[in-house]
């Protein structure tokens, strides 16, 4: 039998609980803990499927939790946050979770994550050379990415980012990611470059630069490449 | 162990160009004597900066009849004299232009000005940063002045410290040939008058031969300042100087009174050389009289004023002390003075001092000043203090009685004790009276003894005889043993008072630091010193204390003798903005009855004390006063610290109770909100009918909630400062992007019209303040104007700053509101219930964040605008 149960670790029961009545209607098997050391307990007990963990907790700061759970912990964690707090965010993206939802979500929309996470699991051995997303198309063999059967001239960078960000379809990606992945350490504190070839290559591939249905912006955060795009 | 300390250069520093404010700089047309055209330069000079577009006015000048100069003068803006016919230094203060042309900085102010002297309102100006032009001739420097006195008699009214000619910015020299001043002199195209000289004297003055002498000097002085500059360049660079201009003269200065001279003579011979003086003065409180002590501080004084470097050696040696500051300073040449014709003993001593000195340092080369002006000397054998005779009839009375019954008693015994026998016992007797009495009783004595002896005690009895040598001899014997013993009494006497007094200075300041320490709060402080004051001086007093914004306040604190006069309070402003004293017995403000001192500190100013003096100090209660002053300054220092210290302690303790209390309340207030938002939400997902409709009211009324705890929580970070944004570049799209995300179900309703220039680049704003904005104008927009009308959203870089504009299609805002609509909680009349009244406020502060400006108008045609636009520059990108 497929494991399906997902761990939720938050102090506030209510959103224990609703968490809880949304995910058990989608058929998944719900664990509970209120603390960071329940939590803990639990997830090396349960080995989850995948990880919702709340950022705020009254014992342990999140993120210590979090590499401690990365330490041995393969599986997703998404994490939870209140939306002012980025740069928490990023921290945590940083040191390894897979995605974040900020409060107050929708129900949709976490589900819809949940799913991205765990495909992107299944996914990672079955790479192709060839990614499709809609009407775009991109050949990582021979840089050559087409749309509507089109091919589009990117600079050498610009495919660089664009490759990066489908190869990781639906994750977020961290501004320090993408930087380091692309140009290397130095960069990492200069996001206004990848800014502007981010904007470069939304005008070459996107039908609305203002309303992007490839690269989405998360704002203070980073980019998610959006894997199935209208 | 001799100490050398240099102090010279905060000595000298003090005068013109300390750090701490950018000083104005000086510049002086410097010329040989009236005529040469000083004044016509400068204000041409100042013409010409005018027309550069350099602010400049002109303070005063004197055209002496001259018209080209009135013309000249006529093209400046003039500020207005005072009415005693001075410089107006207020009325500049308040024009503050950048150069002010001041004529003749030699010059002796009226008594009832700010300063007594010219270059003292001058330095005043300088030191707020204004530029000051000023004319000076050469006598009119103090180590020049008395340079043909002996010619002609002539010695200028007022004189310059050579400092200021040394440390001035500029000095421009105006020449003109001798002989031509001489013809412009005897066509009368020179106004000499001031010079008050009478007509012999002035074709003296104005002769060729004395015009040549003057213009030498002017060279001379010139070429002194073009070396200084030389040897300031290379000592900036640390530079080793060669050995032109390595020479350095060096001096020794003490109280002696016919220093003044000496200090001019040798500054003088340092401008010839062209090359620096040094002084050294060997400091020795306690050995001196507090005249002596005065003198020396006079002497002092007045090396400064000359611009000679002067060092402070605590050596009880002084050979010693003297070759310390000949190696240390690396002095190459001594000036000496020839050696007056001291008598006896102190002069193979001094001889011998000097004479040691010589023979230890061989390779200084030594120049000896003549001594003519030392001969002038007043000579004084010893000093006779005359107050002595001064005492009360009572006194002569009593010692003669003494001396009179010691005589009576003594009389039964005539012929059975000897002659000397009873001669001693006189003089005994006398001597004994020497303690009491001062010298004028004992020397009526002396005189009543003598007699009495002579006639009575030895032969021929009853009779007046002075007729042996031996009766001489007595008679000498018991004048001058009385008046020996006398002088030593006296002396110890002083000293004695002198170290009763010095104890009980001591004893005073001891006390009243003890009470200083102990005392808490600046109330206590004042009263304290309030009392110190009373008791040491016996003056009366006042202190002005600073207020909360750094200025002076104007009441007196309790524990005040007298309040200051309204004109007294301008006094102390005056006197707490500048950090000087002012007032009675100092050079500010001379006429004023009372004398200020400010309290200040090196870090902080506090406030001024007010007294009123009876008498002027003398040196040592000066002395005393200033420590008292110290101390008072110190201990109100510490009370302003504490009290800061508190104030920040407290503030940092109600930062942190805010920080929790808010991030508790937004915590409480956001998680149930939350959890009705998402249960409502699935509630409406899952349900049909009825309850489907009940949880999307639940939801909607969930979601205006959650919007109103932001906005309430997003003005309150506002208000409280505690917002500080964090700048990077960002890109418009995305910015756009972001904010429509968060109104996707609502903006669907309303045609979005987005107008993005190609070129638009990054901008620099805080990301999620921006985005709060643009949501919360297109969240208005979605309450207040109907749906399906178009929504503009306009963006432009100029280059300088980043614009952005949402216009929409509605009814526009009502024109009486348009004032108010970026007030908090103020709602415009629309009759549509939903908004908080906070939106606006939160777009207005966070624009404000980013030193924005936003502005809201009715567009013609369409609907309400909002404009916004924030300085934002061009991102900084390379290629790679």
């Amino acid at each position: 039998m497929e494991n399906n149960s997902i761990l939720i670790i938050d102090d506030e029961v209510q959103i224990r609980r609703l968490l809880s009545i949304t995910l058990e209607m989608s058929k998944y098997k719900v664990l509970v803990a209120s603390n960071a050391k329940e939590g803990l307990t639990t997830a090396a007990m349960h080995s989850p499927m995948l990880i919702i963990l709340d950022l705020g907790l009254p014992d342990e700061d999140g993120q210590s939790v979090l590499r401690k759970l990365r330490e041995w912990y393969k599986n997703p964690i998404i994490i939870l946050s209140a939306r002012t707090h980025e740069e928490e965010i990023v921290k945590a993206l940083d040191s390894g979770a897979n995605d974040y939802l900020t409060k107050p979500f929708h129900n949709g929309e976490l589900l819809a994550r949940i799913r991205s996470a765990m495909r992107s699991i299944r996914d990672e051995k079955e790479q192709s050379a060839t990614l499709s997303f809609g009407d775009l198309s991109i050949d990582l063999l021979n840089h050559c990415v087409k749309k509507r059967g089109d091919v589009i001239k990117l600079t050498s960078t610009e495919f660089s980012i664009l490759a990066l960000m489908a190869q990781n379809a639906g994750k977020v990606l961290t501004h320090q990611y993408i930087l380091k992945e692309v140009w290397g350490m130095a960069y990492q504190s200069q996001p206004q470059y990848l800014r502007v070839f981010i904007g470069q290559l939304r005008k070459k591939i996107e039908n609305d630069p203002s309303f992007p249905t490839f690269i989405l912006t998360e704002s203070g955060i980073g980019y998610r490449f959006n894997e199935q795009p209208k | 162990m001799n100490k050398v300390f240099r102090f010279k250069s905060q000595k000298r520093a003090g005068l013109l160009n300390s750090g701490q404010k950018t000083k104005g700089q000086l510049t002086l047309f410097f010329g040989m004597c009236m005529g040469v055209g000083k004044t016509h330069l400068m204000l041409e000079e100042g013409i010409r900066m005018m027309k550069e577009g350099v602010d400049v006015v002109l303070a005063n000048y004197n055209s002496h009849g001259d018209e080209e100069i009135e013309r000249l003068a006529s093209q400046i803006e003039q500020i207005p004299l005072k009415e005693n016919g001075e410089i107006n230094l207020d009325y500049i203060f308040k024009r503050d232009p950048q150069i002010v042309l001041v004529d003749e900085i030699a010059h002796l102010n009226p008594d009832d000005s700010r300063h007594k002297h010219r270059y003292q309102d001058i330095e005043e100006l300088l030191d707020d940063g204004i530029q000051v032009y000023t004319t000076l001739n050469v006598l009119q420097l103090e180590s020049k002045a008395f340079s043909i006195q002996e010619s002609i008699g002539y010695q200028p009214e007022c004189t310059i410290p050579d400092i200021l000619f040394e440390l001035a910015q500029k000095v421009h020299y105006v020449d003109a040939s001798p002989q031509e001043i001489a013809n412009r002199f005897l066509e009368e195209r020179i106004y000499s008058d001031q010079y008050h000289l009478d007509e012999h004297s002035r074709k003296v003055f104005f002769s060729v031969k004395n015009l040549h002498l003057l213009q030498r000097l002017c060279k001379q002085m010139m070429s002194f300042r073009r070396n200084e500059k030389q040897r300031q360049y290379l000592y900036e660079r640390h530079m080793q100087e060669d050995t032109i201009t390595g020479v350095k003269l060096l001096i020794s200065i003490n109280e002696s009174p016919h220093m003044e001279s000496f200090i001019r003579r040798s500054k003088n011979l340092s401008y010839t050389l062209g090359v620096p003086l040094y002084a050294v003065y060997f400091d020795s409180t306690g050995r001196l009289t507090n005249r002596e002590q005065e003198q020396l501080n006079k002497n002092i004084g007045m090396a400064h004023r000359l611009g000679v470097f002067v060092i402070r050696s605590s050596g009880e040696d002084w050979v010693s002390g003297m070759l310390d500051v000949i190696r240390i300073e690396k002095i190459t040449h001594l000036i000496l003075e020839r050696l007056p014709d001291e008598r006896y003993l102190k002069r193979i001593f001094r001889r011998s001092k000097l004479d040691r000195l010589i023979s230890k340092c061989k390779n200084i080369d030594i120049y000896i000043l003549s001594n003519e002006s030392i001969l002038k000397r007043k000579k004084k054998f010893f000093r006779l203090n005359t107050s002595g005779f001064n005492t009360s009839i009572g006194n002569y009375v009593k010692s003669a009685i003494i001396t009179l019954s010691a005589a009576m008693l003594l009389s039964p015994f005539i012929g059975t004790i000897s002659e000397v026998s009873s001669g001693y016992i006189l003089l005994i007797v006398l001597l004994l009276q020497t303690i009491y009495f001062s010298i004028g009783p004992i020397l009526l004595s002396a005189l009543l003894s003598v007699g009495i002896f002579d006639i009575f005690f030895t032969a021929p009895y009853g009779k007046l005889d002075f007729s042996t040598p031996d009766d001489w001899l007595q008679f000498i014997m018991f004048l001058a043993i009385p008046f020996i013993n006398i002088m030593l009494t006296t002396r110890l006497k002083d000293q004695q008072q002198q170290s009763r007094r010095r104890e009980q200075i001591s004893n005073t300041m001891f006390n009243f630091s003890k009470h200083l320490s102990t005392a808490s709060g600046i109330d206590s402080i004042l009263e304290i010193s309030a009392k110190a004051i009373h008791d040491s001086f016996k003056l009366q007093c006042a202190f002005i204390l600073k207020n909360n914004q750094d200025e002076l306040s104007n009441s007196v604190t309790p524990h005040s003798d007298f309040t200051p006069t309204e004109s007294e309070f301008k006094v102390a402003e005056w006197v707490f903005e500048k950090e000087k004293q002012a007032g009675k017995s100092t050079e500010n403000y001379m006429n004023e009855t009372r004398t200020f001192y400010p309290l200040d500190n090196l870090k902080m100013k506090m406030g001024v004390v007010v007294l009123e003096f009876k008498k002027l100090f003398d040196a040592e209660e000066e002395l005393l006063w200033l420590t008292l002053k110290r101390q008072i300054s110190n201990a109100l220092e510490r009370e302003y610290l504490n009290d800061m210290a508190r104030e920040a302690l407290v503030l940092s303790e109600s930062d942190r109770l805010y920080k929790t209390l808010f991030n508790s309340i937004s915590h409480e207030l956001r998680i149930p909100v939350t959890s009705i938002l998402s249960a409502s939400e699935t509630l409406k997902e899952i349900e049909s009918g009825m309850s489907k409709e009940i949880g999307e009211e639940i939801y909607t009324a969930a979601q205006r909630l959650h919007r109103l705890i932001e906005n309430l929580l997003s003005m309150s970070r506002l208000d409280s400062g505690r917002l500080s944004p964090h700048f990077d570049w960002h890109d418009v799209h995305d910015l756009i992007y972001s904010a429509t995300g968060l109104l996707k179900n609502e903006l669907k309703e309303y045609d979005l019209v987005i107008n993005i220039p190609d070129n638009m680049p990054l901008v620099y704003i805080d990301f999620g303040l921006i985005e709060q904005v643009l949501y919360n104008l297109l969240y208005n927009i979605t309450v207040y104007v109907p749906s399906h009308t178009p929504i503009e959203l306009d963006f432009y870089h100029d280059g300088e700053n980043f614009y952005m504009s949402v216009t929409d299609y509605g009814a526009g805002f009502a024109p009486k509101d348009l004032p108010y609509i970026f007030n908090k909680f103020y709602r415009g009349e629309t009759g549509i219930t939903g908004g908080s009244g906070l939106g606006l406020s939160i777009v207005k502060g966070y624009i404000d964040m980013h030193k924005g400006q936003v502005k809201a108008e009715n567009v013609p045609g369409k609907g309400a605008c909002i404009s916004i636009m924030i300085p934002s520059k061009l991102p900084m990108i390379g290629n790679f």
